[in-house]
């Protein structure tokens, strides 16, 4: 810092240093010439340059100081009220004044931004509830309804359901606003709770569940690593047309096995990001490309590992691996 | 019959709980008045209460905890708002139970269901339905004809009971698969032929014939 310091001092005051240097080798070459006895110069010459040599340190010294904080400043100024050094210099009033007037506007955006989305965000909180209410009514209604038709609206309402439970939480995770709960959860009980908020799907697609319970105990939040279960047997209802989904356990793995179609080895390393929908999902149209980046983003928050397994046409098998951690708490 | 005092604005919603709380022979009655909850409830004097949080004028907050100041009536709140805050304050205004909505009627009417034994200790007419002498006690899980206890399995009594409770009216195969996989078996088309035919023997060797008929194509009924 010193040194970008020092290089900027000397070009600013390159004209001050030039002149006395002038000024000095001046005197000099006539002092020799002129055949003074150079010892009657000598004393008074280096007076004066060591004064001038001292006031160039101090008045450095204090600029460097200056620097130091102007320095300090520019990194806080954003972050609390700073108040600009005092100057003289009207130039450098000019910038200040500028500085102020640009971060006086940036508040007041900031201000409105805020207001504006935090507007919009109790909407959306209003609306997720709202949306709820007929989606209810609408369930009961069919519950006294036996029919094909009633199953796939079932079916319907149920995804319907869970695109307000994915944008509920999408904005919780966005905001970092997210109430977790650790408890002691049994995972068999999770994982049933998922798949019966599923029977119609597996019923109306003639697909088998078999579920080899896995007595895992885990450390976790029951319903984030519900809503991940969710949205990863969402995946495979929707890319499995026969067969089976399967889920079981494998030492502290959980694993959902399913007969689909497979993710091709192209798009497998990419399905986590961020709106990334794949060949499976261009071709399915309704895909977000949001569900499984929020699975990994809540996996990490909850220190669980995934994997996918998967070949083409060949099925896949997701892995959630729980920290060793989270079952050893006894 | 136990009476079930419904604070609910969403009719629909409201109505269909009544409905279904019927099939059950318990009375539900609908708040009118908004304004006014408490009136109506001491007036009706239920044996329990399910309350939405989101209301006019007041919400299910407040009028759980004036009901809470004259009375220990068992109140399960059923709503739209249920992130972990909203059931601790629910539960902190003297709820006993918490269904978020949408919900499933089956596991609301469990909760009822549950709630009544424990408060009342009680095992009424509500706990048992009943069709041509056979009785299904849904508390206990048995069935019983002529005063002989009939031994089923929890996949045979699960589909007995689905299909008396919509007794007269056909149900179709899909519907008793999805009744069974609501209490985690996840059984397929074969499994449940089987059965319905293992369920078939078993009512026959206690004498009763014919209770189930096919339904070729679409699945069974009992008349």
């Amino acid at each position: 810092m010193f040194y970008r310091f020092f290089r900027s001092y000397i070009v600013r005051h390159f004209y001050g240093i030039l002149a006395v240097a002038i000024i000095a080798i001046v005197f000099l070459i006539s002092f020799i010439f002129s055949g003074i006895d150079t010892i009657y110069i000598l004393y008074p010459f280096s007076l004066s340059y060591t004064l001038i040599i001292i006031i160039f340190v101090l008045n450095m010294l204090k600029e460097y100081r200056q620097f130091k904080d102007l320095r300090k400043l520019t990194d806080e100024i954003l972050v609390r009220d700073a108040e600009m050094p005092l100057s003289e210099d009207e130039e450098i009033i000019a910038y200040q004044e500028m500085v102020m007037k640009l971060l006086e506007k940036q508040r007041e955006i900031e201000n409105s931004f805020n207001m504006k989305y935090e507007a919009l965000s109790d909407y959306y909180a209003t609306w997720t509830h709202q949306i709820k209410i007929p989606i209810a009514s609408a369930k009961l209604m069919l519950e006294n309804n036996d029919s094909e038709e009633s199953r796939l609206l079932n079916i319907e309402l149920g995804r319907i359901e869970r695109y307000v439970k994915m944008a509920v939480n999408y904005l919780k995770l966005e905001d970092n606003n997210i109430d977790f709960v650790f408890e002691k959860s049994d995972v068999d009980s999770i994982v049933k709770d998922v798949v019966r908020s599923y029977s119609n799907d597996f019923i109306v697609k003639k697909l088998r569940f078999e579920f080899l319970e896995t007595g895992l105990k885990v450390l976790t939040d029951e319903k984030w690593l519900s809503f991940v279960l969710e949205q990863i047997i969402s995946n495979s209802l929707k890319y499995t047309e026969k067969g089976y989904i399967k889920v079981y356990g494998e030492k502290n793995n959980l694993i959902i096995e399913d007969s689909g179609i497979g993710i091709s080895a192209n798009d497998l390393p990419r399905i986590f990001e961020k709106g990334f929908s794949g060949f499976n999902g261009r071709n399915n149209k309704t895909s977000s490309g949001l569900g499984l980046y929020l699975v990994k983003r809540i996996c990490d928050k909850l220190d669980i590992k995934i994997k996918v397994e998967s070949k083409e046409k060949n099925g896949t098998k997701v892995i959630l691996e729980f920290n060793k951690k989270m079952y050893d708490f006894e | 019959m136990y009476k079930i005092f419904i604070v609910e604005d969403d009719r629909t919603i409201a109505d269909s709980i009544v409905e279904q709380l019927k099939v059950w022979q318990y009375e539900g009655y609908v708040v009118r008045d908004f304004s006014n909850v408490l009136q109506e409830c001491t007036d009706y004097k239920p044996d329990l209460i399910l309350m939405d949080i989101g209301l006019p004028y007041y919400d299910g907050y407040y009028w759980c905890s004036e009901i809470r100041k004259i009375s220990d009536v068992p109140i399960i709140f059923i709503s739209s708002m249920s992130e972990n805050m909203n059931v601790l304050m629910a539960i902190n205004m003297g709820g006993d139970d918490f269904v978020a909505k949408p919900f499933d009627m089956q596991i609301l009417i469990a909760k009822i269901q549950a709630l009544l034994r424990r408060t009342y200790d009680y095992h009424g007419d509500s706990e048992v339905i009943e069709h041509h002498g056979l009785r299904l006690n849904i508390a206990t899980n048995e069935a019983v004809y002529m005063d002989q206890s009939i031994d089923l399995t929890k996949n045979e009594y699960r589909i007995l009971l689905e299909l008396i409770q919509s007794k007269g009216k056909i149900v179709s195969r899909e519907k008793l698969m999805n009744a069974l996989w609501k209490t985690d078996v996840y059984i397929d088309e074969n499994t449940l032929t089987v059965n319905i035919n293992r369920l078939r023997k078993k009512l026959e060797s206690y004498g009763i014939k014919d209770f189930i008929e096919t339904k070729v194509g679409v699945g069974y009924i009992v008349l």
